[in-house]
């Protein structure tokens, strides 16, 4: 017998129960009155200013008479949608960097189809992060943008980084994965960073599945920690849903987690092999295209910001970046929550948009 | 006596007509029995079915013609014994007939015993060749089986699974299947069988992983009780329902994290994905076949399609870019022809003309330019960028909120 049924007195477990009953009554009411436009996210006003293919180049319309001078593109991963940093009024990262007066653009790389299976990191890093850069160089008649890489999109942004450095002002990574050999995550082991293709033939799975299904990326997170994501956090669901906001903001997220693009079948390849599988950015073997990457040329400024408790992206990892750039001006922060918290939390979204405007209002010269 | 006892011949003659005659009757009714009571669905067989009897019919009384020649050389030699004429010549001679006859049929007989022999021999090698994989494998099963009752643990009974599958499959059927194949449907069977095999790999894989999912959920268990009765101890007793699943949920996910750590366990899961790959991928080979038959585009073809289309978009891309650099490169050199600086190609390939509108479309967009545009390259000479950035030697600084 379980010891704590022992110690579970009846009334306990019975007002439990009522208090549930009662939460679960109101939250079915207030669900039926919700709609799918109701969790839209994406809260700030932004507008197309360029397209490539299937990629939107957005720029969130200033908040401040005189935005900074120098604009911020923002790339997020290929991985789910680059929404989560404007996930809703109250957390975006994006509405609190335009209220300290950021001019702000973000990379939408769009729902890849089978058509895009053939696209290559040269395509996503050479070709449409540089053919943004370009476009807002030109638009805002600078030689140099500021960057600000999220996540998978960190790595992107330090690869473009050393491959164009006269293109970037100041270089912000969050979240970015540098070293990927991190046996103890289990994202990393699972993506093969000790036994290769052992762990997962990442050329048999591209040559089955072509593109990577979404599904199949949204199985793989779950599977990190299956008990708490695929079972708790719907039993704990019935203790928010009679509050409309909480139940608002949990749906969002949901409409955010489950919503992952398929990966193009060449990207992916070649990210798993080069970069889980053999740690190529650190060994300085990467190639993007006919160019080699190299963590030195990475000369500007840069800002790495992490989550102390991610499980995702282990600090480890990101914080290995300081062994590898070339920049003498590094500046290291971290935040106590998780992966997800860093866009999200409610405390980190008082504390982390000041840091980053700070810091490029610093290197504006 | 009137009547006259009949001779042994007459009565023997007699006898052969009327065993004959009974005998023939005999099968000729049974099988007009069959073919009466044979059932309609069977009447198409009722053609076949006579042919059959008639034949037998045939040999019964190829059979009984055999025996009343035997009788008719009996019949001979039976008035010259009744006479005392001499029939020892004739009764030697039907036996020397008679043994010719048998030791055909006995040398005849060796050969088939010899040959029946040999098939038992063969038979029996085989059979005791399987028996012995059913041995050793069963031998070989008790120290897993042995292990798993004693230490628990997943490692006994995926050996376990292995044992059975490298014995008694790779061992008969397994190897078999990899053999070439006969006829003109040779490449077909052949994506058949690697299909086949493609799912017994498969599946041994999915037992394999089942397996030691099981065995972390008890390892969870385990640690689930071993951190319930530490709290207990601690005076901090789990009294509420959705503290216990929190509770639960976390140190099953350790456990979990933990264990897919282990290469050991990594392996057998990269190996269960792996021959998902694998078996998804015959399944496609054969699913094009059935396509291919019946006319329809299949996945190998559009992928080609999309691949081309991507390469020859990228060269346009690039060949718009080089045109573009050209172009200003052009209009950049002195006394060069004049021309009104034109848009750059760039710029305009570039942006996708698309047909669907919008909503957030910038009813004023940002004039598109080529960032390298004649104009741009200018002004970018001989006025300050205000982007640029002064050379800062600044010691790296490490801060926490």
């Amino acid at each position: 017998m379980l010891p704590f049924l022992t110690q579970m007195r009846l009334e306990d477990a019975t007002h439990e129960y009522t208090e549930l009953t009662k939460r679960l009554v109101k939250g079915i009411e207030n669900l039926s009155h919700l709609r799918e436009e109701d969790i839209e996210v994406g809260a700030s006003a932004k507008e197309v200013v360029y397209r490539e293919d299937k990629i939107i180049l957005y720029r969130f319309k200033p908040v401040v008479e005189q935005p900074h001078a120098v604009p911020l593109l923002i790339t997020y991963a290929l991985v789910n949608r680059p929404f989560m940093v404007d996930l809703q009024e109250d957390r975006s990262l994006v509405a609190n960097l335009l209220k300290l007066g950021l001019d702000i653009y973000l990379i939408d790389w769009g729902y890849p189809t089978r058509a895009d299976r053939w696209l290559t990191l040269d395509d996503y890093i050479n070709g449409y992060i540089n053919n943004c850069v370009d476009f807002i160089r030109q638009s805002h008649h600078v030689d140099k943008i500021n960057l600000l890489g999220v996540c998978q999109g960190g790595t992107f942004s330090l690869c473009y980084s050393s491959l164009y450095p006269e293109k970037v002002k100041n270089l912000v990574v969050m979240v970015a994965p540098v070293d990927f050999h991190q046996p103890d995550t289990l994202l990393n082991a699972r993506g093969g960073c000790t036994l290769g293709p052992e762990a997962l033939d990442i050329d048999l799975m591209v040559q089955a599945l072509g593109n990577i299904p979404g599904d199949f990326l949204n199985l793989e997170f779950l599977m990190l920690k299956p008990q708490q994501l695929g079972i708790q956090k719907y039993l704990d669901f019935p203790e928010i849903m009679d509050s409309e906001d909480k139940l608002l903001n949990f749906l969002r997220m949901e409409k955010w987690i489950f919503d992952s693009p398929d990966q193009s079948g060449e990207a992916y390849r070649q990210f798993l092999k080069d970069f889980y599988q053999q740690n190529k950015l650190i060994k300085g073997e990467v190639m993007i295209g006919d160019r080699q990457v190299n963590l030195a040329n990475v000369t500007m400024p840069i800002l790495n910001l992490y989550a102390e408790k991610d499980h995702l992206v282990p600090p480890a990892s990101s914080l290995a970046l300081g062994d590898y750039m070339g920049s003498k001006d590094y500046t290291v922060k971290s935040f106590p929550v998780g992966h997800i918290g860093m866009y999200v939390s409610g405390k980190v979204q008082r504390d982390l948009p000041p840091v980053i405007a700070n810091w490029l209002k610093e290197r504006a010269e | 006596m009137e009547n006259e006892t009949p001779s042994w011949t007459e009565m023997s003659n007699q006898l052969l007509n009327t065993w004959t005659a009974v005998g023939t009757q005999m099968w000729q009714g049974w099988f007009d029995m069959m073919g009466v009571a044979a059932k309609p669905p069977m009447t198409d067989m009722k053609v076949g079915l006579e042919s059959v009897t008639e034949r037998l019919v045939d040999n019964q009384q190829l059979v009984a013609r055999l025996l009343r020649l035997s009788f008719n050389a009996w019949q001979e030699m039976l008035p010259k014994v009744e006479s005392g004429a001499d029939w020892q010549q004739s009764m030697n001679q039907y036996v020397q007939q008679i043994k010719s006859q048998v030791d055909e049929f006995s040398a005849g007989s060796l050969k088939i015993n010899q040959d029946i022999a040999e098939l038992w021999k063969l038979y029996l090698q085989e059979t005791q060749k399987v028996s012995k994989l059913w041995v050793s494998s069963l031998g070989s099963v008790m120290s897993p089986l042995g292990q798993a009752a004693w230490n628990g643990g997943s490692e006994p009974w995926i050996e376990l699974n292995n044992l059975y599958w490298n014995f008694l499959y790779e061992e008969t059927f397994g190897s078999l299947m990899q053999s070439p194949l006969l006829g003109p449907t040779r490449e077909f069977n052949g994506k058949l069988l690697r299909s086949f095999d493609a799912w017994i790999k498969l599946y041994r894989a999915s037992i394999d992983y089942q397996v030691l999912l099981a065995d972390i959920q008890v390892q969870s268990f385990d640690a689930l009780m071993k951190d319930l009765v530490a709290r207990a101890e601690k005076g901090e007793p789990v009294q509420e329902w959705r503290k216990f699943q929190q509770i639960w949920g976390q140190v099953a996910d350790d456990v979990f994290e933990k264990a897919f750590c282990s290469e050991d366990n990594l392996k057998i899961r990269g190996r269960f994905l792996n021959a998902l790959n694998t078996y998804r991928i015959h399944q496609q080979g054969l699913m094009e076949v059935w396509m291919k038959q019946m006319d329809l585009p299949v996945r190998s073809e559009v992928d080609e399609v999309h691949k081309s289309i991507y390469e020859l978009r990228k060269e346009v891309k690039a060949l718009k870019k080089a045109l573009a650099k050209y172009e200003s490169q052009e209009t950049a050199t002195p006394f060069a022809v004049s021309e009104p600086a034109t848009e750059s190609a760039l710029a305009s390939s570039l942006v996708t003309q698309t047909s669907e509108t919008t909503p957030e479309a910038d009813p004023n967009p940002v004039p598109e330019q080529s960032p390298e545009s004649p104009a741009e390259m200018a002004d970018a000479s001989h006025s300050p960028s205000p982007g640029k950035t002064t050379s800062k030697s600044t010691a790296r600084r490490q801060s926490k909120p």
